[in-house]
């Protein structure tokens, strides 16, 4: 091997100025993170301390970067960042949580973060796909939902729908009503109310309400010839 | 009828006997709108290279194939599949 390509093996020339050598700084916490043996227990919480606030100031960094204006190719740059971020954690924490092993702390923490992840985004799933249509374009595309057939939106799909839920609901409720023993023929039951034995005021009105004072003009006479005022 | 349950072999009975009654029930509601999605006309020659469209009377009998291809295709979809295309109800 030639120097030259040592030296493209090694590390990325970058034009325009050196790297920070960060990955080096990374790769040196991780390694004390790992050996339990050579580590103590105070540098192993420090390094771990400094990477989650490395990591921390990152992410935040990325977050300004894409929210501001000034330049746009930066912004789309950092969005690009955490949404491969985004999608390279979601997988890695959905292969910890369907590991084939006995329930681990590690494996309940990574199914609770997803669980998270999931009702969170089902929670502003309406408002993005109101707001973005490339959210709404790219799941279609994802979930290959048939919208000709699962939600179509004509009018004779939404008719049927809607009758089969109230055909679906009705049998429920009949099926309930026969567990319980009762028939579907419908009797009338004879109203033992006074109400109906009084005369009803002529007039128009559907719904015949007695007044709320009783005054001695009105009287009520019953079958028996009593009067009541 | 038996209350048989929901299923790609009893759909087209369900939509024979429950389905299709219930609509017929909303024709009032539902035929004018139908009427108006219709595009069944007939452009007749009148003479002195004029034409008339005409239109046939529409009614809710017309549009049975339609709603029961919908029904039926909407058991099917709900029914069989992936989970992702299961009906939402």
């Amino acid at each position: 091997m030639t120097k030259k390509q040592k030296k493209r093996h090694g590390s990325i020339r970058v034009p325009g100025g050196s790297s920070l050598a960060a990955s080096q700084f990374v790769a040196a916490a991780f390694a004390d993170i790992e050996h339990i043996a050579s580590k103590s227990t105070a540098v192993r919480l420090k390094c771990r301390w400094n990477l989650h606030s490395q990591l921390a100031d990152i992410i935040s960094g990325l977050f300004r970067l894409a929210s501001q204006k000034k330049n746009r190719v930066a912004a789309r740059w950092a969005t690009e960042e955490l949404v491969s971020i985004t999608v390279s954690c979601t997988n890695c924490l959905r292969q910890i949580a369907t590991r084939k092993q006995p329930n681990t702390s590690e494996r309940e923490s990574a199914g609770a973060g997803l669980a998270l992840v999931y009702a969170r985004l089902g929670k502003y799933d309406s408002e993005l796909t109101k707001r973005n249509p490339a959210y709404c374009k790219r799941k279609s595309a994802l979930t290959k939902q048939r919208k000709d057939v699962v939600a179509n939106t004509g009018l004779i799909a939404t008719t049927v729908r809607d009758e089969l839920n109230k055909a679906c609901k009705y049998r429920a409720e009949l099926l309930a009503l026969r567990r319980l023993h009762i028939g579907t023929k419908w009797r009338v039951i004879p109203d033992t109310d006074d109400r109906t034995q009084r005369e009803k005021p002529a007039g128009k009105a559907r719904r015949w309400v007695p007044p709320l004072s009783v005054s001695k003009e009105y009287k009520v006479t019953h079958g028996t010839g009593a009067t009541v005022s | 009828m038996e209350l048989e349950p929901l299923s790609v072999k009893t759909a087209a009975k369900w939509f024979k006997r429950i389905i299709w009654p219930q609509i017929k029930r909303r024709s009032r509601e539902l035929l004018p709108k139908l009427r108006a999605r219709s595009k069944r006309a007939k452009r007749v020659d009148v003479g002195d290279g004029k034409s008339k469209i005409i239109r046939r009377r529409l009614y809710l009998t017309d549009y049975y194939a339609e709603f029961r291809n919908a029904f039926l295709s909407l058991v099917r979809s709900s029914t069989t599949g992936t989970s992702k295309a299961k009906l939402q109800r």
